[in-house]
């Protein structure tokens, strides 16, 4: 191919990104929908979306069963070039950070002696770094093995095995057990939920203009599987895209709009007013499929705020993966489940931040007429997770507390299929603080959502959420913080699920 | 086999680092030096090995407050750094840190006590202080009687090393009002 055809292609992919994503790259299916999607009105019969009522189709039927599906289950598992993956995600920012000349890089048999025989130590980076960087680099180990044909819980312990190399021997600071624990539980989470959202935007039947989009947006969602394609050719190789790859249940939302922050507690008392704007993936039935593979159901939601200081616009990033469930009775929805969950909550009032796993009943009642049900009540344990302190602050930038946190979810959520959604919750942490300020928190978060649609993708919702947070140190007077939040918003499904 | 045998010694050299070897105090091998050029005065010591010890030096600062250059690099343990204006108020107090650039509260100026305490230090301490016009809240801010040393570093030592830390900065502490 011409090298001038290239550099075309690959501006014009670029302009595309912002256009693109994995949702709307996603080719043709049948959806069945869950609870979220039918609250903002997709339902089959919304003519707009030109649903076919008829059960789900394999995407190979759409491609031709003729083609060989040299990607489908099972595949050959490369084990050396998974090893050289994460060899590679701890060398290359090493040597970037050797090049600039950072002591802290230029590890030797010395240092690796230290890091083997000192005691391990809390670092001080600052709340972002430790909780959103390190999960997210995570990611990259956890995808070296999930992207060379291991499975899920196959691929977990190479997160872990990468954040431990790099600890012990990618650099000369003493190895930080809150990293080993954020890169290691949060790369699993955010690992598995960026294959699976690069895998929607991946088609291997597609050529041309549009396998260049697709293929670009997948590396750059998942930067070691965008390489392994390219290596491996088949990010040009027509072929079977694996039915494991489509979900028949997705759904993406945007919400759009006003919020408004009473913050009181501590001698302040506040009102901070911005817009915000919440990109929402529900992938996979929140009840049907919790009892598939590990992630057949997860969730993922991304808040970006105004007038959110001292915290950053990046108000919210949660994700919740089912690990697998157990049927309660006989028949029914109801299950017994497991979540693993990624959490970063970063406001005036509270940063919050941890990885960790969920566990209880989720009760779901769906009538043929009249509204859906779904209610969990669920037992929290995190063994890592940081809470903002007003007492352990560093120049570095730390200004939070280590713990592990314990606590518990409750939510019950009412859908009128293609009409409206309504739902209340309560969420409480305790975290006792193992490495910070001596003492213990305790965060309670509760609140009410409500959303109303209109001709099945446009709607209006407001939501009401209260954030408290306690913190009782040793030797100081108990510290209590409240925080409501009033969110009046547009909200619009995407994409349109069109053939 | 030959896998698990990869993940079993990885494992085993995370769960490796207990050993301590044997606490020590700064000596004439760590090159210890405080240097003034002009009115800033710069601090070094290199080579530690376990170091636990409070180490002190006086500045002349003419101005209310300072700037603090830190150079220092610390892969194991921890240093921390008190500073005490003219008339023994705390002014700062912070870890020692590998690239920064902070600056002190307002003081008096005049004869500044610098305390450094190391818990368990490996490597290198190094900063400079340079001398820093002070800002209308000085004038408060030597009115206020400012924390003890435990004080603040109930709030700033990290909690592995703030018993060990306390002790010292109690006698340091002590040492201070001797002075």
């Amino acid at each position: 191919m011409p090298s001038n055809r290239i550099a075309r292609l690959t501006a014009g992919a670029v302009a595309w990104l912002a256009l693109a994503s994995p949702l709307m790259a996603q080719g043709p299916q049948a959806f069945s929908l869950p609870d979220t999607a039918l609250a903002i009105g997709l339902s089959p019969q919304a003519g707009h979306l030109r649903f076919t009522p008829a059960p789900a189709i394999p995407v190979a039927q759409f491609s031709g069963d003729t083609l060989p599906c040299p990607q489908c289950d099972p595949q050959k598992k490369h084990f050396w070039v998974a090893f050289a993956e994460v060899m590679a995600v701890n060398i290359i920012p090493n040597l970037v950070s050797r090049s600039s000349g950072q002591e802290w890089a230029k590890f030797s048999l010395e240092s690796w002696g230290n890091n083997l025989t000192l005691p391990w130590q809390w670092d001080n980076n600052a709340f972002l770094n430790n909780q959103f960087s390190h999960p997210y680099h995570g990611a990259m180990y956890f995808n070296s093995a999930r992207t060379n044909g291991y499975n899920f819980w196959q691929s977990a312990p190479w997160a872990f095995a990468g954040s431990l190399t790099w600890e012990l021997f990618g650099e000369v600071w003493a190895p930080a057990p809150n990293d080993l624990a954020n890169t290691t539980l949060g790369g699993i989470t955010l690992g598995e939920m960026l294959y699976r959202v690069s895998s929607l935007t991946l088609k291997n039947e597609a050529t041309g203009f549009d396998r260049v989009v697709r293929e670009v947006t997948a590396g750059l969602l998942n930067p070691v599987r965008g390489f392994n394609r390219v290596v491996r050719g088949e990010a040009w190789k027509v072929s079977r895209t694996p039915p494991e790859w489509r979900q028949s249940t997705i759904f993406g939302a945007v919400d759009v709009g006003y919020r408004r922050l009473t913050v009181t507690g501590e001698g302040v008392d506040e009102n901070l007013e911005g817009v915000f704007v919440t990109a929402e993936v529900i992938y996979g039935d929140p009840l049907l499929d919790l009892s598939k593979k590990p992630f057949s159901f997860f969730s993922a939601e991304v808040t970006l705020a105004s007038n959110n200081a001292p915290a950053r616009r990046l108000t919210s990033l949660e994700v919740r993966g089912g690990l697998g469930a157990k049927k309660l009775g006989n028949g029914g929805l109801n299950q017994l489940a497991a979540f693993m969950t990624y959490d970063y909550i970063a406001n005036p009032v509270i940063e919050f931040g941890g990885q960790g796993f969920y566990f209880g009943p989720v009760i779901g009642h769906r009538p043929s007429n009249g509204p859906r049900l779904r209610a969990e009540l669920l037992g929290q344990f995190m063994p890592v997770a940081a809470v903002q302190s007003d007492f352990y602050l560093t120049a570095e930038g730390r200004d939070y507390d280590y713990g592990i946190g314990i606590g518990g979810l409750g939510d019950v959520r009412l859908t009128w299929a293609g009409l409206a959604q309504i739902g209340i919750y309560g969420r409480y942490v305790y975290e006792p603080i193992i490495s910070g300020f001596p003492g213990n928190h305790q965060l309670f978060f509760y609140g009410a959502t409500g959303r109303i649609y209109w001709k099945g993708r446009i709607g209006l919702g407001a939501d009401f959420n209260v954030l408290r947070r306690w913190s009782d140190y040793y030797g100081r007077a108990e510290i209590s913080r409240k925080n409501n939040e009033l969110r009046l918003y547009v909200t619009t499904s995407i994409p349109q699920w069109r053939d | 086999m030959r896998r698990l045998r990869l993940l079993l010694l990885l494992a085993t050299a995370g769960t490796a680092g207990c050993a301590d070897s044997v606490i020590t105090v700064i000596q004439p091998i760590n090159d210890r030096t405080v240097t003034l050029v002009g009115d800033s005065i710069t601090y070094l010591v290199s080579d530690l090995e376990n170091v636990s010890q409070v180490d002190t030096f006086t500045w002349n600062n003419p101005l209310e407050r300072s700037t603090i250059y830190h150079q220092s690099f610390l892969p194991h343990g921890y240093a921390l750094m008190v500073m005490f204006d003219a008339v023994g108020t705390v002014v700062d107090s912070t870890l020692l840190e590998y690239q920064l650039t902070t600056e002190s509260r307002a003081g008096v100026p005049g004869l500044w006590t610098i305390l450094i305490i190391y818990s368990g230090a490996w490597g290198r301490a190094q900063f400079s202080l340079v001398p820093l016009t002070g800002d209308p809240l000085a004038a408060e801010t030597r009115a206020s009687p400012g924390p003890g040393v435990e004080a603040v570093l109930d709030n700033r030592a990290p909690a592995s090393g703030r018993a060990a830390l306390q002790r010292w900065a109690k006698e340091a502490d002590d040492e201070r009002r001797r002075r």
